[in-house]
């Protein structure tokens, strides 16, 4: 997040500050307030004074942002001669814009003005309360947090602020009173057992700690936030299993923390939500992506791209979010449109492609992928879907460039490793097929894809110079033993059948039929039926994956119609 | 009494300065006689110049940078691009180049940015007056004592033809002797390949970079020369930042649309690198045999020490956003990341931090090290106090350090007593790496700068903000970067030189510390200095005063080794103990005050071993 700074405030010199001139430079203001426009009595009793406001440079800000400052200036001119609730309410809205930008510094006086003009209302005071928190000025923060609590005793988000405030600044000891409120308006919290946790951490009160955070995990048992405070107690008191059991399971700490744990602040939430720009959009886009609000994260890009419709990575995101929302036809245009506006964005020819090898449009899918890995020779991810995409189209050859290009750059890649073999199977050159099997095995020994595969190869290849029936066997017996698949029963059966046991191999044939049907894959019991009855008639198996065997089809389950119909080509 | 007994010593200090770097007899300390005492200084380039205030015991600095001769000003190469490195660097080294007892100082300088640029498209120039063409710059300290114990502090450009006129674009520096032949070479980060320069003795420098084999490639910022197998050869950590390239940049905005500088989570992070030295002039990359290349952050402060007392070094790593780490030694060429369960990797929330600079110092005088680091700002620096039992524990709110940080963004630091009361006190360099609004909406062309802080140890319980008394070098605001520590005119108070982005060096001369007893140390194992020794000054009353030798921390940049003991009201010492890397433990009783001794492993009166 951007931080813009209130304390470096520059005055005089450009490049000499006094200490503090922040501070002194908002005194002078304030005691200049009152010739300016801004203020001053209109008769009657007489008006508090008020800071002068003026909005910061918004050149570089994005025309939306301007607008909307823009036009809380406008309202702060035009409420002059209203009452001073409508003053403090365009004066507040002007703040709470300007905070939201981060304009930390421009919002001090609009907010201040507010609480001004509305001394008693709870409001304005707790967003001044934040802004100095958000400034770093937390003895200002704790100060206005206490006068947000004393206009509205029962706000439970400005007791644990302010607590929290405290604690930051090191005044562990002052916050018991208003821990007592906070336990008054809701007992039984995770929030205020949370911080009582935190401050027995403070005063090193390790027994008190565990005893309160424990309490947290029992009323929120997703409080991650608690783990790590909880972990530091534990290992205080010397339990050092404990402390890792929780350092395990910690997350989500920093400052406001207390959110994770269902502290609801809906004025701050307002302000979260107050600026539009295609910025703020797609942060709180990424926010909702975090959390898994595929829903949310599409409204918001598409917000963004509302503002900005030229931005071809905001589209390419917002195709993301809808895609992830389960609307993968919206994502369509979306995609097409970033690439018109931005031809070399190769990430969008890569989902494009991913979304078009989905919808079953093959031929598109591999011109998209063919695309992203001549702009980004170094994807691997780029390279293996192309190559799966040839080899599932009939390109077997012409893939297996991509798939080797695949292992070149990232070795760790191992579907391009077996999509290589199985691409070389496919072309009958059984031979090489066994060659990078093997090698694959000493680089992972037992890995039991590759097992599996060349006990198959061994057992079942045409091939005479390729088939070993006794390792073929020595493989599946070490396979069975760990992995009770079908997949691997049938392997152990071709293996007994390339060596003669034919009784055997129709015992473990019969088993992978059985367990598939009882799986309620009639269709796969029906495929290996095919071999059972060849051991019945005393033949070895000589075809080790059938030509429709879906590792012959690699990529994703296709969804025929969830794209629509292809375009003509 | 003070004053009496500083006028009988300090005339013999000119003529036994030199000797810093000279053998020691065995069995005893080589000392010096006291150089501090500068009572009458006062006209520009005398260093030590005290005012009234000073004898009110603040800590107060000024900076002498341009009436020492010291006239580097850093340029950071940008062109409105807000390309993510050009607000890194730099940092700079205090190191005795040339063997003559005093620091001579070197800056790492920038370029220009981007692909076809040039200066004509630098949006602030260099100086008109600035030597061009822009290359690291190396000076010369030719300190004068005299007589009478007043000093001149004058620096001499020794750039050219030193070997160190390097004309790539830096970021910072760690310094060590690596062939043990006496003289300290140094490293020297960057993006792109690091550089070895070795110490040629007589002011020059070779790049030796491909014979070594530790021209690591990716962006490195903080790094340290560290004996960490006890084969006496130092050995090295580099500490890199992201995966970046510059010509793959993408803009990076503000919530409201403003271009900005990018975040660090806007790259990847990019793994460090641990150097084993073979003792011939080469290095062998053992990343990965040390078990350090699979867990990584953006580093950008690096600190060794031994911190579980086993007389193995142990290395301490600051990142920028992620988790920083702990790697403890395990004594057999591998170490094991114990950062989270000693509590040194986030704050006291379970937090990640933005940790930029790093230092490690008993500031509370329990005979054990405590780290500070410093951050982002809306973080606060952050102090961890170690409990003994290798466990830390995040209490920078309760010793006030935490709070008055939070507006700012700190680089270079180092726990430093600068006021010699005897308890160590804390120097934050800082300088935001995002724009802050309020400078940007008054105009200005490089709107990051802050003014730096200080702050005064209370006695082992906290700390008080005394920034506003430093000085008026204080109320400077720069974009502060590297800072390094040290003695730099031999006075008996540790001085710092704070390197600016995009702005000048400032040498912040510390007016106030050698007013009261203190002893200079130097700390020699084999021919060079032992970096990770530990020193404990014992007095007639009060704590064992632990300090170490070090040149790393802080943030890119390499500091004196030499330790200054300040005595706070004692008078004397009674003793001094060295735990020495590998585990010997020696005693010195002779060490006489306000003055340098060189203490050598191996002459001192072996030890029953152990801190008190």
């Amino acid at each position: 997040m951007r931080v813009r700074l209130l304390r470096a405030i520059a005055t005089g010199h450009p490049n000499l500050i006094g200490h503090g001139a922040g501070r002194f430079a908002l005194g002078v203001l304030m005691a200049a307030a009152c010739t300016l426009p801004a203020c001053g009595p209109r008769g009657g009793t007489r008006a508090p004074d008020l800071l002068p406001v003026a909005l910061p440079d918004l050149d570089g800000a994005h025309a939306s942002v301007r607008t909307q400052m823009q036009a809380a200036q406008a309202a702060v001119a035009a409420a002059r001669d209203g009452s001073p609730a409508e003053r403090a309410a365009a004066y507040g809205r002007l703040g709470l814009l300007l905070m939201a930008g981060e304009y930390l510094e421009a919002a001090e006086p609009s907010l201040a003005n507010a609480v001004r003009l509305l001394p008693d209302e709870f409001r304005w005071t707790y967003y001044l309360a934040h802004l100095y928190r958000q400034q770093g000025d937390l003895a200002q923060a704790a100060d206005y947090f206490e006068r947000a609590h004393d206009r509205r005793p029962d706000d439970f988000p400005a007791l644990v602020w302010l607590v929290s405030t405290l604690l930051r600044l090191g005044q562990p000891e002052a916050v018991e009173p208003w821990l007592a409120q906070a336990r008054a308006l809701r007992p039984g919290s995770a929030v205020v057992r949370f911080q009582e946790g935190r401050t027995a951490v403070a005063t090193r009160d390790y027994a008190g700690a565990v005893e309160h955070l424990t309490a947290v995990l029992r009323l929120d048992p997703n409080a991650s936030v608690a783990h790590y405070p909880l972990a530091m107690a534990y290992r205080a008191l010397g339990d050092l299993e404990a402390a890792g059991y929780h350092l395990d399971r910690a997350g989500g700490g920093g400052e406001g923390g207390e959110g994770s744990l269902g502290l609801s602040d809906p004025l701050m939430a307002d302000v979260a939500t107050l600026l539009r720009s295609p910025q703020a959009h797609r942060g709180r886009a990424l926010e909702a992506d975090a959390v898994g609000d595929w829903p949310e994260a599409a409204r918001q890009f598409q917000m963004a791209v509302e503002l900005a419709p030229d931005d071809a990575v905001l589209r390419l995101s917002l195709a993301i979010a809808h895609d992830r929302a389960g609307n993968p036809r919206a994502a369509l245009p979306e995609l097409e449109a970033a690439l018109r506006l931005d031809t070399e964005l190769t990430q969008a020819h890569y989902v494009l492609g991913t979304l078009l090898e989905r919808g079953g449009r093959d031929d598109e899918a591999i011109d998209r992928f063919t695309v992203a890995v001549a702009q980004d020779p170094q994807s691997a991810e780029a390279q293996l879907r192309l190559a799966n995409a040839l080899r599932r189209t009939g390109r077997v050859e012409d893939s297996l460039v991509p798939y080797r290009r695949a292992q070149e750059i990232d070795a760790g890649v191992e579907e391009a490793r077996f999509g290589e073999v199985m691409g070389l199977v496919r072309l009958g050159r059984h031979g090489e097929a066994r060659a990078r099997l093997e090698a694959a095995l000493r680089r992972r020994a037992g890995h039991p894809l590759f097992a599996t595969a060349l006990a198959r190869l061994l057992a079942a290849s045409p091939d005479a110079r390729v088939r070993d029936g006794r390792r073929a066997f020595q493989l599946a017996e070490a396979l069975v033993a760990e992995h009770k698949t079908t997949d691997v029963a049938e392997t152990m059966a071709m293996a007994l059948a390339e060596l003669g046991e034919f009784r055997g191999a129709m015992e473990w044939q019969q088993l992978a039929v059985d367990v598939a049907n009882d799986a309620g894959r009639p269709d796969l019991a029906a495929r290996m039926s095919d071999n059972l009855a060849r051991y019945r008639r005393g033949e070895p198996c000589r075809t080790p994956w059938r030509d429709d065997a879906p590792e012959h089809r690699p990529g994703p389950v296709v969804e025929p119609g969830l794209l629509g119909p292809a375009p003509e080509r | 009494m003070l004053s009496t007994v500083r006028g009988l010593r300090s005339g013999l200090a000119a003529a036994v300065l030199p000797l810093l770097a000279g053998a020691v007899a065995c069995g005893s300390a080589e000392s010096v006689p006291p150089v501090s005492g500068a009572d009458g200084g006062g006209p520009a380039g005398d260093a030590a110049a005290p005012s009234a205030a000073d004898s009110a015991g603040r800590i107060r600095f000024t900076d002498r940078a341009r009436e020492a001769g010291i006239d580097f000003e850093h340029f950071n190469g940008m062109s409105g691009e807000f390309y993510f490195s050009e607000i890194m660097g730099p940092g700079a080294a205090l190191f005795d180049m040339d063997g003559d007892g005093d620091l001579d100082a070197y800056f790492i300088q920038g370029q220009m940015l981007g692909p076809g640029r040039t200066l004509d498209d630098a949006l602030t120039p260099p100086a008109p007056d600035a030597p061009l063409p822009l290359t690291d710059r190396l000076y010369r300290n030719d300190l004068e004592v005299r007589a009478d114990g007043s000093r001149t502090l004058r620096f001499t450009d020794v750039t050219a033809g030193s070997g160190l006129d390097v004309r790539s674009y830096g970021m910072g520096v760690a310094a060590g002797d690596f062939d043990n032949d006496g003289r300290v070479d140094l490293y020297r980060t960057r993006i792109g390949a690091n550089q070895l320069f070795r110490n040629n003795g007589d002011g020059t420098f070779t790049d030796v970079t491909e014979r070594s084999g530790a021209g690591d490639g990716r962006w490195g910022v903080s790094a340290s020369f560290v004996d960490v197998d006890g084969d006496g050869w130092l050995d090295l950590y580099v500490g890199n930042y992201v995966d970046y390239d510059l010509e793959d940049e993408s803009p990076c905005f503000a919530v409201t649309g403003e271009r900005d500088y990018c975040a660090p989570k806007s790259y990847p992070a990019a793994p460090d690198r641990l150097y084993r030295n073979n003792g011939d002039g080469t290095f062998a990359d053992v990343t990965a045999a040390a078990g350090i290349g699979g867990r990584y952050g953006p580093a950008l402060g690096v600190l060794t020490a031994d911190f579980n007392a086993d007389g193995w070094m142990d290395v301490y790593v600051a990142n920028d956003g992620e988790p920083n780490q702990l790697w403890v030694n395990r004594r057999d060429g591998t170490f094991e990341d114990r950062a989270l369960l000693a509590g040194v990797a986030l704050d006291f929330t379970g937090g990640v931090e933005a940790s930029m600079g790093v230092d490690a110092g008993d500031f509370d005088a329990d005979g054990d090290d405590d780290l500070f680091m410093t951050h982002v700002s809306a973080e606060t620096n952050t102090l961890y106090v170690n409990a003994g039992d290798g466990f830390f524990e995040d209490r920078s709110a309760m010793t006030g350090l935490g709070a008055p940080s939070l507006p700012y963004t700190g680089f270079g630091t180092a726990w430093v007593d600068f006021d010699n009361d005897g308890w160590l006190d804390l120097l934050a360099v800082n300088g935001h790496v995002q724009v802050i609004e309020g400078l940007a909406q008054a105009g200005d062309p490089f709107p990051l700068h802050q003014p730096n802080q200080v702050f005064r140890n209370r006695g082992g319980g906290g700390f008080d903000d005394v920034t506003g008394e430093a000085g008026p070098v204080f109320e400077l605001s720069e974009v502060g970067r590297g800072a390094a520590f040290g003695d730099v005119d031999n006075d008996g108070d540790v001085d710092v030189l704070v390197v600016n982005n995009n702005g000048p060096a400032r040498l912040l001369i510390n007016d106030s510390g050698h007013r009261k007893r203190w002893v200079g140390l130097r700390l020699v194992g084999g021919r060079r200095d032992a970096l990770g020794a530990r020193v404990g000054v014992s007095r007639e009353s009060g704590p064992v005063l632990w300090r170490r030798a070090r040149a790393d921390g802080s943030y890119a940049s390499a500091n004196d080794p030499r330790v200054v003991v300040g005595l706070g009201t004692a008078d004397a010492v009674t003793r001094v103990r060295v735990e020495w890397p590998g585990g010997r433990v020696e005693d010195w009783t002779d060490v006489p005050v306000d003055g340098w001794t060189t203490l050598t492993e191996g002459t001192g009166r072996p030890a029953g071993g152990g801190s008190e």
